[in-house]
């Protein structure tokens, strides 16, 4: 890593061009910051449900509408985000999200019809997350780490994101609490206002914008002639609807087989520890050994602890080992799929790429939430979906076995590689 | 920026603080708010 003098930019041996401060120490660190609070927050709005739905009169469907439409917003908007963020820098793309978040939190509190909710709440936080999501904020954390060492900043930042997932809920929880849901959703706008500042040290040229004249259209072609690409974009969607299922759908479960709240609190609360400590290791494991055996290795882990969950008695040590191996493979795919997609494409359009794979990681999530339901009204049980997301677990490791990660930057026949 | 001397400290406060706000996370999830709100959650 080169140091830096006296504030004067200087060229990064990676494909970042940063100045005095912006060390890639601080990059992580700040990128970090900006998901835990990004993908925290987001976290937080199931508990604003009961409050808010019985205070304004709301059905659950409207509270649940503007959720999912959200979740829609932020998948459709991230490739759009990430690709203004490729051309045009990062750090204006994450502050601008801190401000749809900060003002769709404020507008959530003093709503008082569906539509204004959706606007709110739907629109103006999904285009929020778009902005200061995984896509953006790993596609500069990509570009900032050295190559040998990519992978585990990706876990690094990772995990920050995860560390918001568990840290952010009792935060929120506290504040509703103690000053009520209107109160509560103000100051999670204030804190998410945090994101502004934080955006100023993942500022910085892309380099490698520079160095290829492949276009957007052409990378975007690029990656859709390439079948490793959609193999990984399937795996990811796999990812989304088995953690969306777990999610929304792991308590209903667990309350049906008669375990106590104190068992469900504690897998949900060890799903996100143990999720902090497998994105960081997901992360360093692909930086050591090929990403896609590592993929296949977390799905396999995965299908085995679904199998043993549903196949052993019930109790709170099988649903503890559940929630701990869970956790550890949770968001490990982000790290991965990410570096994968570095590894291949090079890291110019990064943030585009990744965030159309993550796209599919989002219709996967909202798959996962709706069969899990769906099913469950059909059979009156969640059977059949645990021995589908096992099933897709193994289609998932196999999905990743024939994925070719060789770099393609070289074959490309007339630039300089990215 | 950190003297070499001073980041070892720096590292022992930043995990010291990260297992503080983890415990009280773990507290919060087993608290009452979590429990009641988790209890209720499929009966309202």
């Amino acid at each position: 890593m080169l140091a830096s003098r006296g504030g004067v930019a200087i060229t990064h041996p990676t494909n970042t061009q940063v100045a005095g401060w912006r060390t890639p120490a601080i990059v992580l660190a700040c990128g970090g910051m900006v998901l835990m609070v990004s993908i925290g927050t987001r976290q937080t709005f199931g508990l604003f449900l009961p409050p808010m739905t019985f205070d304004l009169g709301w059905s659950r469907e409207t509270f649940g509408f503007a959720i999912a439409l959200q979740n829609i917003v932020w998948g459709l908007g991230q490739p759009f985000a990430g690709a203004i963020a490729d051309k045009f820098g990062a750090a204006r793309v994450i502050a601008s999200g801190g401000i749809a978040y900060a003002l769709g939190l404020v507008l959530m509190a003093y709503s008082t019809t569906g539509l204004a909710f959706d606007v709110s709440a739907g629109i103006l936080v999904g285009l929020g997350l778009s902005g200061t999501g995984f896509g953006v904020v790993m596609g500069v954390v990509g570009r900032a780490a050295p190559a040998d060492k990519r992978s585990a900043a990706l876990g690094l930042v990772g995990a920050g994101g995860s560390f918001g997932q568990f840290a952010m809920l009792p935060y929120a929880q506290t504040l509703i609490s103690h000053f009520g849901w209107l109160s509560a959703l103000l100051v999670l706008a204030a804190t998410s206002l945090m994101i502004i500042p934080l955006a100023s040290a993942l500022a910085g040229r892309n380099v490698a914008a520079h160095t290829s004249d492949q276009s957007l259209t052409a990378a975007i072609r690029e990656a859709a002639a390439h079948k490793g690409y959609w193999f990984l974009t399937l795996s990811f969607m796999v990812c989304g609807f088995q953690t969306l299922f777990v999610m929304i759908h792991l308590p209903a479960y667990l309350v049906d087989q008669g375990m106590t709240p104190t068992d469900g609190m504690t897998a949900l609360a060890l799903i996100g520890f143990f999720n902090i400590v497998g994105s960081y290791a997901c992360g360093l494991l692909g930086g050591r050994y090929s990403k896609k055996k590592v993929l296949m290795w977390l799905y396999g882990v995965r299908a085995v602890a679904i199998t043993l969950f549903i196949a052993l008695p019930l109790s709170s040590y099988t649903l503890w080992g559940f929630a701990v191996t869970m956790g550890l493979t949770w968001l490990g795919t982000v790290p991965l799929t990410n570096g994968m997609v570095a590894q291949i494409f090079g890291v110019k359009y990064l943030s585009t790429l990744f965030s159309i794979a993550f796209l599919g990681h989002q219709i996967g999530s909202f798959l996962g939430a709706w069969y899990g339901g769906l099913m469950f009204d059909l059979t009156g049980s969640y059977t059949t979906v645990w021995i589908f997301c096992a099933a897709l677990s193994v289609v998932a490791a196999a999905l990743c076995a024939p994925i070719d990660e060789r770099d393609v930057t070289g074959l490309r026949p007339t630039e300089a590689k990215a | 920026m950190i003297r070499q001397t001073h980041r070892p400290l720096l590292w022992i406060v930043l995990a010291a603080l990260l297992a503080y706000v983890t415990y009280l996370s773990f507290k919060a999830y087993l608290g009452p708010d979590f429990l009641i709100g988790y209890a209720n959650m499929f009966s309202c």
